[in-house]
């Protein structure tokens, strides 16, 4: 079926429609790759500032055991 | 949804209905001369781009069965087109339904059934003003090839069926075979009271049956043939009466509503009888086979293609909302983590923070104090300690008991520092001599010996200073009470006549390098 200048023309304006409803689709799955991947890359920044804290307090804990056991042997 | 016209197209008079989702109402009627056309155009004159549908029912409707080649394609649309030309003058509305494979010795051919209007012309002018007035013609229909949608809704897929409805245009009797369409005829009525109709209804199916038989579409000794009856409204009862089934014919009668309700169509305009249920079949559920031309289609298609476009585009937007709103929740999902592992994270801080204020208040950093310690621990260990030498020359002494200590001096320091002080390092640290270095001069009497004999005293010394080297410490001189060098003078006497009653004495030096 062959379709005449004017049927064309008909078509056109569907066919923006489908384009610009796709590009909007599109658009919808960029951002939210985006917004995906900021979000790992705060759950990253967060999993490596919560790892360092730990460590730390994990650090000063036995800082102060050993403080305590030796302040407990000065005195005995 | 979209609204759709339908023209009831009967040998008089010619009913335009509007369907809208499940209920059906008459727009107009027009009569089936040129005053009605007449009526029709004006009607048309403010419907351009609307849909519309053809449901012919006329007494006039051909059906042929042919065989041809088992094709497919434009192969296939060609050979039924030469067959329709053969068989019918005008071809504007005419079309092939196919009823299937059947397999020959020779090769697999196709069962069709031909069917047109013998009189085409009273529909032209009626197709020719929709296609004037630009409206979109969806197709054109006859009641028989709406019927086996009919029989399927209201018996299921009957091996034989024939189905009866009393319509406006006349007595309408279908025969559906599995589903597809091989022949029907309609027979005009006039108006009669319901058990009139009812005979009328048997005793024209009796001789439709026959009339099948004959042309050999019923076999003569075949099962009965089931006829499903449309009663018009509440004349069910009176049709079931007048209908008994016999051993070649067994009638079920269905009241008009009850296939109504079967067919979803909520409500009809007054009057209506048996065309209303192919009226909506043919607005919500047309059979693909029509008689209208692709060129009297075109409007239709190009609407249809308009709103496949639009269709798929929603589509994709649908998919793609779908991914993005997985991947939104993937977000929202991956943002709870986060916000757990910080709050996490700042409480790990604040019980360091709790820890450490416990801790004295310095002036300086943690980490500098760090440092500190560190280095402290390092000078500690580089540091040496008397205690060490002390505790190394007293177990020595203690295998030792004949020498008496007169004197320990212990210094630490630099090789050059204390070579100016006297007090010589090792050969070796010369060449080293900013290492730090303990030196440990040791000092004594032999004591139980006797002062004459040189060779005990010495070698007494000498196995006192070699028990002294070790855990490091180095040799570094050992004096003698006499000199027994080349250097020195040879006398017999031991430290002159003024030491006689003094035992004889003796000097070790020890070395040890620090690290």
């Amino acid at each position: 079926m062959r379709f005449t200048r004017d049927e064309l023309k008909r078509l056109m304006l569907p066919l923006a429609l489908a384009l610009a409803l796709l590009a909007a689709g599109a658009t919808l799955i960029v951002t939210a790759g985006g917004a995906q991947r900021s979000a790992q890359g705060q759950l990253a920044a967060a999993q490596a500032e919560r790892r360092e804290n730990n460590e730390r307090l994990a650090r000063i804990s036995e800082e102060e055991r050993e403080v305590a056991r030796r302040s407990t042997s000065t005195s005995a | 949804m979209a609204t759709r016209h339908i023209l009831y197209f009967t040998a008089e008079d010619h009913y335009l209905y509007r369907s809208v989702g499940p209920t059906l109402e008459l727009e107009g009627k027009f009569t089936g001369d040129d005053l009605g056309l007449s009526a029709f155009r004006e009607y048309l004159a403010g419907q351009r781009g609307a849909l519309f549908a053809v449901v012919a029912d006329l007494a006039g409707e051909d059906f042929h069965e042919e065989q041809i080649a088992y094709l497919r394609g434009a192969d296939r649309e060609a050979v039924l087109a030469r067959r329709l030309a053969q068989r019918y003058r005008d071809t504007r509305l005419a079309t092939a339904l196919s009823l299937g494979q059947v397999a020959t010795p020779e090769r697999r051919n196709e069962r069709v059934l031909l069917t047109s209007f013998t009189n085409t012309q009273q529909l032209t002018p009626w197709l020719d003003a929709l296609e004037e007035a630009g409206t979109r013609l969806s197709g054109v229909y006859s009641v028989p090839l709406l019927a086996p949608a009919l029989a399927t809704k209201l018996a299921g897929r009957n091996t034989r069926l024939l189905i009866v409805t009393a319509n406006r245009a006349g007595l309408r009797q279908c025969y559906v075979e599995n589903g597809k369409l091989r022949f029907a005829r309609l027979e005009r009525t006039v108006d009669m009271v319901p058990q009139a109709l009812a005979l009328f209804v048997r005793s024209e199916t009796q001789r439709l049956v026959q009339y099948l038989t004959t042309l050999r579409a019923l076999p003569r000794d075949g099962a009965a043939v089931q006829v499903l009856v449309i009663a018009p409204p509440g004349q069910r009862a009176i049709f079931e009466q007048a209908l008994p089934s016999d051993a070649r014919l067994v009638f079920r009668v269905v009241d008009f509503d009850e296939a109504q309700r079967r067919i979803k169509l909520r409500r009809v305009p007054e009057g209506t009888n048996g065309e209303a249920l192919f009226v909506h079949l043919a607005a919500h559920k047309p059979p693909a086979e029509q008689f209208a031309s692709r060129e009297d289609r075109r409007r239709y298609f190009l609407w249809q293609l308009q709103r496949g476009i639009v269709a798929a585009g929603v589509a994709g937007f649908c998919a793609c909302a779908l991914v993005g709103a997985s991947r939104w929740l993937e977000v929202m999902s991956v943002r709870g983590q986060a916000t757990e592992q910080t709050r996490e994270a700042r409480s790990a801080a604040q019980q360091y923070q709790r820890i450490t204020s416990t801790f004295p208040v310095t002036d300086t950093s943690t980490e500098n104090l760090k440092v500190a310690v560190v280095e402290f621990r390092r000078i500690a260990e580089r540091s040496a300690d008397p205690e060490r030498a002390l505790l190394h020359v007293s177990r020595v002494l203690e295998q030792y008991p004949q020498f008496e200590l007169e004197s320990l001096r212990w210094a630490v320091g630099r090789a050059g520092d204390l070579r100016e002080s006297a007090l010589k390092p090792p050969a070796g640290s010369t060449a080293a001599s900013d290492a730090s270095t303990v030196l440990v001069e040791v000092s004594g009497r032999v004591q139980a010996t006797q002062r004459n004999d040189y060779r005990g005293i010495t070698a007494q010394v000498q196995r006192f200073a070699g028990a002294l080297v070790g855990e490091g410490y180095e040799l570094v001189r050992t004096q003698l009470p006499f000199d027994i060098t080349s250097e020195g003078v040879l006398t017999g006497d031991i430290g002159g006549t003024t030491e006689t009653a003094e035992a004889p004495r003796f000097t070790v030096v020890l070395a040890r390098r620090l690290p």
